[in-house]
């Protein structure tokens, strides 16, 4: 893949899963990807899982909720609840809403249903796979809850449970689809700090290894990028100490610590890239910021 | 100073009355290290303590002395100077969410040939390292037993992160509904419905579950019925004990001995969680503590003049560009704290913790953070 067309390659596939842990910048991440390819004149579909609505937020609207809104020019969002999800999968399989009042709002089911762990995960990744069919591009903010992995190991966990029935043969459709990586990718972000570092080390060696799915390059989000030189620094730390100086000692020792974190990160997971992305300075974080993010990873990417 | 130094007083005196705290928030804003804090400084303060941690990062567990996996309960030198003397001892463990499951098992099934079908059985395998919900399930299992054993002064959890607070704050009632469910006893029940042509017996059950029954059948087939029916069934003796813990725990995390601290970091995101999480408490009826804001870039009234003026002008005009910067996220922490301020209410307790230069992975750290935390302004 020569590196010209690396963002082309990536934004051509049908489904892009980000994933991560909480606030490492998934939404952000998204969001640019979502851009980008609009761009590109594609239809893209952004989903959310059982969100608090992050989305909405970033693009300061009212929440988006279970219906496929168009959010930005060719930008749509939703976010899958797994109750409506749910209730969407079974009529489509049942087909007689009576049937599945009586059988589904009856409050013991759906007692049930709310303990049964996978489940939500099931229908909810059942309605991506559904969006991937009408949109040229499926985009998943992946929920932050074991890095979103849970979502994508539910179909094969499910399709060994099962021996028949159409949940079987939907489970086997959807796992086909996530393992094949001429359609799907899986995108890891993460931030240059130990914790988040040291997690996306292991995911590297666990994600294609123990679970086959098709892993791209990782996304360092916020590295505060070292603006001055050896002989700056040493400028800086020798200078008598004022409120100004306390603050250039602090973001340099910050950026330091960034550095260090993206080396690691990059030595660790080599030869897989790792694209880096500055931290925005903006007492606010909106569309605007986010235009600047997609920004740069078209600089790096092409 | 005055109203500085009474506010301050005023978290303090909340940390001190407390024997369960629990601290909550978004992934990624420092919960683990704050819990780890607060504790330590109990601790030091002459405290019998214990910090239950769920996955810290590398270099806190070797801190705490949790490197090798500890889900017993591990003491932590407090590296004491001798004039500091006290009676405090600190003890931390990590919460593992599939060793606590089979632990669980071990305690609560008591005939083997039970345990090891329930170990042996497929859906348990793949559920149990992964059931949405299992590490708040076991967190709230772990408090309740930990606070029943009444060998500690203060219990301090760290929470999952996850970002559905609800989740961990719904855990109990969610079992209890789970276990009290009467469509459950029919799962329990296997022989009744899952016979060789299928639908043997069905003429006890009520109307309503052949519906149920049939539906089910034709989504997934009679043999996940059957598996799944089996699994709940080897679980029941393990449920039947959660329902009533599940109570227990609902009902201590109301008592006036418990506080619920919220951890935010001053991202627009993690504030949003936090209110949410604060609606969430508040609705919930469980008693709040306060926020903690981690990260803040505190407010620095610079002037170019503290730059020395032996600097040549590419230095100073970077050393400007970045002290804007600075700036920009000092505007932005001071915003998202007068925002919680606003919405927690006049009385609600805020503090601040600083950026430090170094991410907080030992003893030192921990006692800093935990002096900041105890004299924030409020």
């Amino acid at each position: 893949m020569s590196p010209k067309n690396q963002l082309d390659s990536l934004l051509n596939r049908r489904l892009i899963v980000v994933s991560g842990k909480g606030g490492v910048g998934k939404t952000t991440v998204s969001l640019a990807f979502a851009l980008l390819a609009a761009a590109r004149g594609k239809r893209v579909m952004l989903c959310e899982i059982h969100s608090e609505e992050q989305v909405a937020h970033v693009l300061e609207r009212a929440p988006i909720g279970y219906k496929e809104s168009e959010l930005l020019p060719n930008v749509w969002g939703v976010n899958i609840l797994p109750k409506q999800a749910f209730e969407e999968y079974v009529l489509l399989q049942i087909r007689f809403r009576g049937l599945y009042k009586a059988v589904f709002e009856n409050r013991l089911v759906q007692n049930f249903i709310e303990a049964t762990p996978g489940l939500g995960d099931m229908v909810s990744i059942g309605k991506v796979y559904a969006l991937t069919e009408s949109y040229d591009l499926v985009i998943v903010d992946a929920p932050a809850t074991g890095h979103g992995l849970a979502l994508l190991e539910i179909p094969s966990i499910v399709s060994q449970a099962t021996r028949m029935g159409p949940l079987k043969s939907d489970a086997d459709k959807i796992d086909r689809l996530l393992k094949d990586p001429s359609k799907t990718q899986v995108i890891l972000t993460t931030l240059p700090e130990e914790m988040p570092v040291t997690e996306a080390i292991e995911m590297n060696l666990s994600l294609d290894r123990r679970l086959g799915l098709p892993l791209g390059p990782f996304f360092l989000n916020q590295v505060e990028e070292r603006v001055f030189t050896d002989e700056e620094r040493r400028r800086i730390d020798h200078a008598p100490e004022t409120p100004a100086l306390k603050v250039l000692r602090l973001l340099a020792a910050r950026s330091d610590l960034s550095a260090e974190y993206a080396v690691r990160l990059e030595k660790e997971v080599r030869p897989r890239p790792v694209v880096r992305l500055p931290f925005v300075y903006s007492p606010h974080f909106g569309l605007a910021e986010i235009q600047t993010v997609a920004g740069e990873i078209e600089r790096r990417l092409s | 100073m005055i109203r500085r130094a009474k506010k301050a007083q005023a978290l303090a005196s909340l940390l001190q009355d407390r024997r369960v705290i629990i601290c909550c928030g978004s992934g990624g804003v420092g919960k683990t290290t704050m819990a780890a804090a607060i504790a330590l400084g109990a601790a030091r303060g002459g405290k019998k303590v214990i910090v239950l941690t769920i996955d810290p990062a590398k270099r806190l567990a070797t801190a705490l002395g949790l490197e090798s996996l500890a889900s017993e309960p591990t003491e932590v030198p407090l590296r004491l100077k001798a004039s500091e003397g006290g009676s405090g001892r600190l003890f931390a463990m990590m919460l593992d969410t599939k060793s606590t499951f089979d632990r669980l098992i071990e305690r609560h099934v008591v005939n083997p040939e039970r345990r090891r079908s329930i170990i042996e059985n497929r859906l348990y395998q793949h559920m149990s390292s992964m059931i949405a919900g299992s590490q708040e399930y076991m967190a709230m299992e772990k408090l309740h037993e930990l606070y029943e054993e009444g060998a500690y002064d203060l219990l301090v959890l760290d929470t999952p992160p996850t970002r559905h607070a609800l989740d961990f704050l719904e855990a109990p009632r969610k079992m209890i509904n789970m276990t009290s469910n009467s469509l459950l006893e029919w799962f329990l029940k296997p022989g009744l419905f899952v016979g060789q042509a299928g639908l043997i017996g069905l003429g006890v059950l009520r109307k309503g579950a052949e519906k149920i029954l049939s539906v089910f059948d034709r989504l997934a087939g009679f043999s996940f019925l059957h598996e799944l029916s089996e699994m709940l069934a080897l679980f029941s003796e393990l449920l039947g004990g959660f329902q009533e813990r599940a109570r227990a725990v609902y009902d201590l995390l109301r008592r006036d001995f418990v506080g619920f601290l919220l951890v935010t970091s001053p991202a627009s995101v993690a504030i949003q969680d936090a209110l949410y999480f604060h609606r969430k408490i508040d609705q919930g009826g469980l008693p709040f503590l306060g926020f903690v804001v981690n990260r803040v870039h505190p407010e620095n009234f610079w002037k170019t003049s503290d730059l020395p003026s032996s600097w040549p002008d590419a230095l100073r005009a970077k050393a400007i560009a970045r002290l804007e910067d600075y700036e920009q996220l000092a505007k932005r922490d001071r915003k998202a704290v007068a925002l919680l301020k606003k919405m927690g209410g006049k009385k609600t307790a805020c503090a601040s913790i600083p950026l430090f230069e170094k991410d907080v992975h030992d003893l030192d750290g921990l006692s800093r953070m935990y002096q900041e935390l105890v004299n924030s302004p409020m």
